[in-house]
C-alpha cells in the first residue's frame, strides 16, 4: 500500500492497494479513495506498507464452517451469473455504464452539479469505454475468485499531457465516479478521463475530491467570485489545457494547487477572504453565497450524483458520518425514479435501514455490489425488493460460515447500530456531530441560480404547482426560484426532524441516552460528551 | 397511435437502436411493448425479473394500459455503488 506525493500535498490523498495480476502480467492498483487516508498515512510520515503474508488464497480466514462458506459463495454466483448479464452487466461495463442513466434521469453532474444532463454527455457513456478503451474477455476483479470483476482496466494509453507525455501506461478505471469527476469539470473527452484517472492514481489524489474541487473554483470564476488572475490563468468549465495544469500543481503543492489542494471546505473561506477583501464586503456575506454551491458536508466533497430531486438522497450525503459518500446509503432510483419511498416517513426508514446494512459491509471488508446492484430474482416476492434481502442471506450465512456466529439479519443490523453510534460520537467529540453538520449546500437541494431553473423550467413550475396546491405561481421567474428553495430548504429540515427521531436521537441529532444504554455504549466518557451538548 | 420505447445501455447496445416506436391500439398494455421489443430484437433479454418499466417516467405496472405518445423507459435495478 503506497501513498505518493499528491497526498503528502493535499487534504485529498489516497492510498493504492498495490498487487500483481497475472492475467494482465502487471501490476494494478485499488484505490482507498475518499477521506483524505493517504494524506494521514504521508503527514505521519509513512510512504507505503508491504505486506507479505503465508495465508492461503483460499479459506485464508479459516473458516469455522466451510461448507456453509462455499454455499453461500455458490448461491451469490449463482445469481450474479444468472443475472448481471441482462441488468446492468458489471463485468462488461464496469460502472462507467451508469453514466448514461444518470444524464438519462438529470443525476450526471455537470459544471459543479448546476445540470444533470448534457447534450455532450454520450461521449462518456459506458458504451463509449467499452467499445474504444476496455480490455475485453478478461476478468477484473478486485480481488480473485470475485463473480461480478467490475474493476476494468485499459491497456496501452499513450498519454498526451503532463510530465509523463508520451509514455505509454496501463489505466486501471475508469469508474462512474472518475467519469462523473470529469464531467463535473464541464470536461466530455473519453481519452483526457483515462489521463485524469492515471495520474490522479500516480499522485494518489482522490479523483472525486480533485474534480469536485475544481469545479467549485470554475463557478467561482464563472460568477466573479475570483479571476483568471488570482488563479494565474484561465479555469473556465471544460478548459482541458487549465484542469491538467491545476492537476500536477495540486500533485505538487505548486500555484494555484496550493489552494486547491486545501478542498472545498477551506477553498470557501480563501474565496470568501479575497473577494471580500477586494470589494469591501463583509466576509459572512460572501462565504452564506459560497456555501449554496461549495459541495462539501463535514470537510468532504460530495461524490459524483446530482441529488437535486432525490430528497431521500440529499438525506444520504446529509446523515452520512463520513461526509457526503454515498456508501451509506444511495436511495436516488427508488426515489426520484422508481418512486418506491414517497413520503417522508419511507425516507425515514431508508434512511436508517441502508446505512445500516451498508455500514456493516464497510466494517467486514465486503463489497456492496455483488448485493445491491444485481438484483436476486427471489427478491420481487419479498415486502421490499430493493432491500434485495434473499442475496442478503447469503452473506448472513457467509459470516456464520466464516465465524461460527449464529446471527441474523436483525442481529447484524444491531450490530452496526452500535458502531453507527459509536462513530457518530467520535463526529461529536471532533464537531461535526451535531444537526448543523448534516445541513447540505442549496445545491444540493435544488435550483441555486436562475440559468439551473432556466435549464428545467417546465419541470421546475411543474413541481411548484404540484406542491402548491394548484395556486397560481409567481409571475416571474427569480420569484418561482425562490419559492422552490423554500419548500426544499423547509422539506430537508422536516427531514431530519423524522431521521433523528427514528435513530433514537434529539432533534440536534445528539444520541439520546436511552439509545446510547440500549447499545451498550453508555460509559464516562460519553456520559462526560453528551452533557456537553445537552443531552 | 404510437408510443416511444426507449433502450438505455446495455440493451441499447444490443438492439443498436435506442428509441423504437410502436402502434397501439386502446388495449395495448407495457407488457406488450415488452413483448413487441422482444419479438423485434430476439438478443434482448428482457426478463421481468430483471428489469423495471416507467412509462412517461413513472414507474409503472406490466398491465398498465398504454395511451397515445406515451414514453416508456426500460431499466435495469441500480442500487448504488
Amino acid at each position: 500500500m503506497v501513498a505518493g506525493e499528491g497526498a503528502l500535498n493535499s487534504r485529498f490523498g489516497i492510498i493504492n492497494s498495490l498487487f500483481f495480476d497475472r492475467r494482465r502480467n502487471r501490476i494494478r492498483a485499488k484505490q482507498a479513495g475518499r477521506g483524505g487516508t493517504g494524506t494521514v498515512m504521508r503527514k505521519k510520515g509513512l510512504r507505503g506498507i508491504v505486506v507479505k503474508s503465508s495465508l492461503p488464497k483460499a479459506n485464508g480466514n479459516n473458516a469455522i464452517d466451510k461448507e456453509l462458506v462455499r454455499q453461500a459463495g455458490a448461491k451469490l454466483k449463482d445469481v450474479i451469473t444468472r443475472c448481471d448479464p441482462a441488468q446492468l452487466n458489471l463485468e462488461a461495463w464496469g460502472t462507467t455504464g451508469l453514466s448514461e442513466y444518470m444524464n438519462k434521469f438529470h443525476i450526471f453532474p455537470i459544471n459543479n452539479y448546476q445540470y444533470g444532463q448534457s447534450p455532450e454527455a454520450p461521449k462518456l457513456f459506458g458504451s463509449v469505454f467499452l467499445d474504444k478503451y476496455f480490455s475485453k474477455k478478461l476478468p477484473d476483479g478486485c480481488y480473485y475468485g470475485c463473480n461480478l470483476a467490475c474493476a476494468k482496466g485499459v491497456e496501452n494509453v499513450v498519454l498526451t499531457r503532463g510530465p509523463m507525455k508520451g509514455t505509454t501506461v496501463s489505466v486501471d478505471g475508469p469508474e462512474y465516479e472518475t467519469v462523473g469527476a470529469v464531467s463535473n469539470m464541464g470536461i466530455f473527452d473519453p481519452q483526457f478521463v483515462l489521463e485524469y484517472n492515471w495520474y490522479c492514481d500516480e499522485y494518489s489524489l482522490d479523483t472525486i475530491s480533485t474534480g469536485v474541487t475544481i469545479g467549485f473554483f470554475m463557478e467561482c470564476l464563472e460568477r466573479g467570485f475570483l479571476s483568471a488572475d488570482d488563479i494565474g490563468y484561465d479555469l473556465s468549465f471544460g478548459n482541458i489545457n487549465a484542469v491538467d495544469r491545476l492537476l500536477h500543481e495540486i500533485a505538487r503543492g505548486e500555484g494555484f494547487g496550493r489552494v486547491a489542494g486545501q478542498g472545498v471546505a477551506r477553498g470557501k473561506k480563501w474565496v470568501a477572504d479575497k473577494y471580500a477583501s477586494r470589494n469591501n464586503v463583509p466576509v459572512d456575506e460572501i462565504l452564506a453565497e459560497l456555501n449554496k454551491f461549495g459541495m462539501e458536508v463535514k470537510g468532504l466533497e460530495f461524490s459524483m450524483y446530482v441529488t437535486k430531486e432525490s430528497l431521500a438522497q440529499q438525506g444520504g450525503y446529509g446523515f452520512a458520518l463520513k461526509g457526503p459518500q454515498h456508501d451509506e446509503a444511495w436511495l436516488i432510483f427508488i426515489d426520484q425514479v422508481h418512486k418506491e419511498i414517497t413520503s417522508l416517513e419511507q425516507k425515514a426508514s431508508a434512511l436508517k435501514w441502508f446505512p445500516l446494512i451498508r455500514t456493516w459491509f464497510n466494517a467486514t471488508g465486503l463489497c456492496k455490489l455483488p448485493w445491491i446492484d444485481v438484483r436476486n430474482p427471489e427478491a420481487a416476492g419479498t415486502p421490499e425488493p430493493a432491500k434485495n434481502t434473499p442475496t442478503l442471506a447469503y452473506y448472513v450465512d457467509y459470516l456464520n460460515g466464516t465465524t461460527g456466529s449464529r446471527k441474523s439479519l436483525q442481529d447484524i443490523l444491531d450490530d452496526s447500530e452500535r458502531l453507527q453510534l459509536l462513530q457518530k460520537m467520535i463526529n461529536l467529540r471532533q464537531g461535526k456531530g451535531a444537526r448543523a453538520s448534516d445541513l447540505i449546500p442549496l445545491r444540493a437541494m435544488g435550483p441555486v441560480y436562475l440559468n439551473e431553473y432556466q435549464s428545467r423550467s417546465e419541470y421546475y413550475d411543474g413541481w411548484l404547482k404540484e406542491n402548491s396546491g394548484n395556486s397560481q405561481l409567481p409571475e416571474s421567474m427569480e420569484q418561482r426560484l425562490n419559492l422552490l428553495i423554500k419548500k426544499r430548504e423547509k422539506a430537508y429540515q422536516r427531514l431530519c426532524d423524522i431521521v433523528y427521531d427514528k435513530k433514537g436521537y434529539t432533534p440536534q441529532a445528539i444520541p439520546k441516552r436511552e439509545t446510547m444504554i440500549k447499545f451498550g455504549l453508555m460509559d464516562e466518557q460519553a456520559s462526560q460528551l453528551l452533557d456537553k451538548f445537552g443531552e | 397511435m404510437v408510443v416511444l420505447i426507449e433502450l438505455f445501455g446495455m440493451q441499447r447496445e444490443i438492439a443498436k437502436i435506442g428509441k423504437v416506436k410502436m402502434p397501439i391500439t386502446e388495449k395495448t398494455l407495457v407488457r406488450d411493448a415488452l413483448e413487441y421489443v422482444r419479438n423485434r430484437y430476439p438478443a434482448l433479454t428482457l426478463d421481468e425479473a430483471s428489469i423495471l418499466t416507467t412509462v412517461n417516467h413513472e414507474l409503472s405496472p406490466l398491465d398498465r394500459p398504454l395511451k397515445a405518445n406515451d414514453t416508456i423507459c426500460i431499466l435495469p435495478h441500480i442500487g448504488g455503488g
